[in-house]
């Protein structure tokens, strides 16, 4: 099954509050972007002034590959619906361009004062100015999720009549529960025959489900985030969307998912956004098991309790003792780490010993610790 | 089972599936959530989450493992003497001696977990359906004499044999379970999976079903919700969806999306949030990051052009719920992508009036600035900057 990738990082991830990356980082992150295998991504927002320009610019110069392939990664840029802001755009010698607008009632009249009909032109001019140009022309619709489903696909329609490849429906607000947005995308897919493409945000944590279902709804392209950054909660985080895609419904989109956690770690030092420890596919302890019953279970066979390999994303396995730690645990790591077989006894002795030791100190244990609380069972024991 | 189909039809009843039942929430933040390797809650820490957690308005806090013995007991028994308005329910697993356990420390409710995939029950207990089916029944019965009420749990119950499942269920039932907890242990579902599975659960198993949805897909909260729409009446949450690996379905996420998503107002006092969720972060060593949905503490900050020139007309262009409302604030920030809307809103805080023609002047200059520093601008800077402008000119 074909669906398109793109990432959005350099743009609405930039847009995140307090995050700016600087040129030189913003190459960075498009060449691992495009060295794991994503074919294209959103560089910036020429309109904002001249270093913008020059990064996208330094981007495009960069000619860079997607993958091990020839192909060359596409560069989109962004731009609001008016033909100043395509403009910049195609002087930065971009791919194409995303034209956006808002289509919801709530924002023509609350924010742009504005007609339904307005936005038409505006979209319309847009788009005549990129053709100009001859760019790759994606038209975005803004809080698509709470426009007038009518309306949205009539702007659609025109789009695609005036020679749009593809338009993008946003959940920019993150209101739509899934099923609501298959309903939606089921809609727009009959009425129009170019890709659709699926911009969602997290706000109520259903980013990732909201674009899968997108997806079953027929939609086939994807714009998404590395990590997820991006406005207020984020974007759908674009590993979730791909191994859920390979996992869960076996379509492989030929990323190298085993580059995600050096990539995401860049920009998470780029944004100073730390990759939370317990973030879904990328981080740091989602391989790490304490509990009893879980790590018993890990050790006796890692399907138990892992939808997949740690290696796959290139992560490790690691048992922690500590406070939920069980006799099965100890005995596995005092034998396969120290050398030391531990009798059923001894190791239900040293759990009471680690628990409270645990719940003292609030952490698991450092394996000195275990190796001081271990001699002293052994020594009351003599 | 997986992978599943991806451009299969969905039915009509699935599409269209409002939630017309009641909702009850059993926070698992002091079981799941602390079972989190490397997290661990003194018991004190415990208390206090237990208090906030009745604040807030949960229905159910499950409140640890008195199998553990020793300090987890002590804690629990402590949680039990405050006496909050909310059922206090312990977690076993589905052995006599662990309920007996939980009866030493005074709870009213228990859960009694066992796992239900054959992967679980070749690999991880070594044992067979029927000992799992008998494992269930003796736990319930036993618990049910001692008037506890039994929530029972099938763990791994998304990789299951749904035939197997539904014979579990129903021998739960036989033996006088209260509810059924339909484990996403791996979370390896989406929402359409999961509301297949729970929908012909709730239709043929005739237990009340609680869903509880891990996030190693990122789905955990919509699972849940899914599950809702199929019938299902309980949900297992976490604070800060604090749990196992990518952890469970947050409370705080859930609740918000009941509300703003699903139309479902549960009275929660849902202006506590940020607090809790503070207060876990901490005793939990896990901060919370600023984009966390509903708590994070940058999703009311402005700095954009384009929301910020919607806010600051009518903030319902781009607010779903107020601030407020989660115990936060709304604020401007002047970044890289602030245009003119942003800059004159902090400059009105500070009692100045720009231009439009001074405005024009003033957002590149500042937008330079960010870029070179790397980073938002202080309020002081925006204002510095512009009273060097208005001298100039």
């Amino acid at each position: 099954m074909d669906i398109h990738l793109m990432d959005i990082t350099l743009r609405d991830g930039e847009q995140a509050v307090g995050v700016i990356f600087s040129r030189w980082e913003k190459l960075q992150i498009a060449s691992h972007l495009a060295h794991m295998g994503i074919p294209s991504l959103e560089a910036g927002f020429p309109a904002l002034g001249p270093e913008e320009q020059d990064a996208v610019r330094s981007i495009v110069n960069a000619h860079l590959q997607v993958g091990g392939s020839q192909i060359p990664l596409e560069v989109y840029a962004f731009a609001r619906a008016r033909r100043e802001d395509v403009r910049d755009a195609a002087q930065c010698g971009v791919h194409g361009v995303v034209i956006s607008i808002s289509t919801s009632d709530t924002h023509i009249e609350r924010k742009f004062r504005q007609t339904r009909a307005w936005v038409l032109e505006r979209m319309e001019e847009a788009v005549d100015e990129a053709k100009r140009h001859g760019l790759s022309i994606i038209v975005s619709a803004e809080d698509a999720s709470r426009s007038d489903l009518g309306f949205l696909t009539g702007y659609y329609r025109r789009a695609e009549a005036l020679g749009a490849q593809m338009v993008r429906y946003c959940d920019s607000l993150g209101v739509n529960d899934p099923f609501t947005t298959y309903r939606h995308i089921q809609q727009i897919c009959q009425a129009v025959s170019i890709p659709v493409q699926l911009h969602m945000h997290n706000d109520f944590g259903m980013a990732t489900a909201n674009v899968l279902l997108g997806l079953r709804a027929g939609a086939r392209a994807v714009a998404a985030s590395l990590g997820g950054l991006g406005e207020r909660t984020g974007n759908s985080p674009l590993e979730e969307v791909v191994m859920a895609l390979k996992h869960l419904y076996g379509v492989d989109l030929g990323v190298d998912t085993t580059r995600f956690r050096e990539a995401a770690e860049y920009i998470a030092k780029a944004s100073q956004r730390a990759i939370p420890v317990w973030k879904a596919i990328i981080g740091s302890s989602i391989f790490a098991h304490e509990s009893g019953i879980h790590a018993d279970g890990i050790l006796k066979h890692p399907h138990t309790y892992e939808a997949f390999s740690p290696e796959e994303v290139n992560l490790e396995r690691q048992i922690v003792i500590g406070k939920h730690s069980g006799t099965h645990a100890l005995i596995h790591k005092f034998s396969t780490e120290f050398g030391i077989p531990l009798d059923g006894e001894t190791a239900g002795r040293l759990l009471e010993r680690v628990r409270a030791a645990a719940v003292e100190l609030k952490r698991p244990l450092f394996d000195k610790e275990l190796m001081l609380l271990y001699r002293a069972v052994i020594h009351r024991t003599v | 089972m997986i992978p599943f189909k991806l451009d299969e039809g969905l039915p009509e009843d699935m599409l269209n599936s409002p939630i017309r039942h009641s909702v009850y929430i059993d926070d698992t933040t002091l079981r799941d959530g602390e079972q989190t390797a490397g997290v661990v809650f003194a018991n004190e820490e415990k208390i206090h989450i237990a208090r906030l957690l009745a604040m807030l308005g949960v229905h159910q806090i499950e409140v640890g493992i008195p199998a553990m013995g020793g300090d987890e007991k002590e804690a629990i028994k402590a949680i039990v003497r405050l006496e909050l308005p909310t059922s206090i329910l312990a977690w076993n697993r589905a052995v006599v001696d662990d309920v007996r356990h939980s009866l030493d420390c005074g709870v009213d409710a228990v859960a009694l977990s066992i796992s239900v995939s054959d992967i679980h029950i070749q690999h991880k207990l070594r044992s067979t359906r029927q000992q799992v089916l008998d494992a269930v029944q003796r736990s319930t019965e036993f618990a049910k004499r001692h008037s506890l009420y039994v929530s029972v749990n099938a763990e791994d119950a998304s990789r299951a044999d749904p035939e197997f499942l539904l014979e579990f269920a129903r021998a739960a039932k036989e033996a006088g379970a209260d509810r059924l907890r339909y484990c996403d242990t791996v979370g390896v579902l989406d929402p359409v999976e999961t509301y297949k599975r729970v929908k012909l659960l709730v239709d043929e198993a005739g237990l009340p079903v609680e869903m509880h949805t891990h996030n190693d897909f990122g789905m955990a909260v919509a699972n849940a919700l899914a599950g809702l729409k199929a019938g299902a009446t309980y949900v297992n949450t976490t604070v800060n969806g604090l749990g196992e690996r990518a952890g469970n379905a947050s409370l705080e996420e859930l609740v918000m999306a009941l509300q703003y998503c699903e139309g479902i107002c549960l009275g929660f006092r849902t202006s506590l949030m940020r607090e809790l969720s503070e207060y876990v972060a901490l005793a939990s060593g896990r901060p919370l990051p600023p984009s966390k949905p509903v708590v994070g503490s940058n999703l009311f900050i402005y700095e954009s052009e384009g929301r910020a020139s919607g806010v600051v007309r009518d903030p319902a262009t781009y607010e779903v719920f107020l601030p407020g409302e989660v115990g936060l604030s709304r604020r401007f920030n002047v970044g890289k992508y602030s245009g003119p809307s942003v800059v004159a809103q902090k400059l009105r805080e500070y009692g100045f009036h720009p231009t439009e023609a001074e405005l024009r002047q003033l957002v590149p200059m500042l937008r330079s600035r960010a870029i070179a520093l790397k980073r938002s601008l202080f309020d002081q800077e925006v204002v510095e900057e512009y009273r060097r402008l208005s001298h100039t000119n």
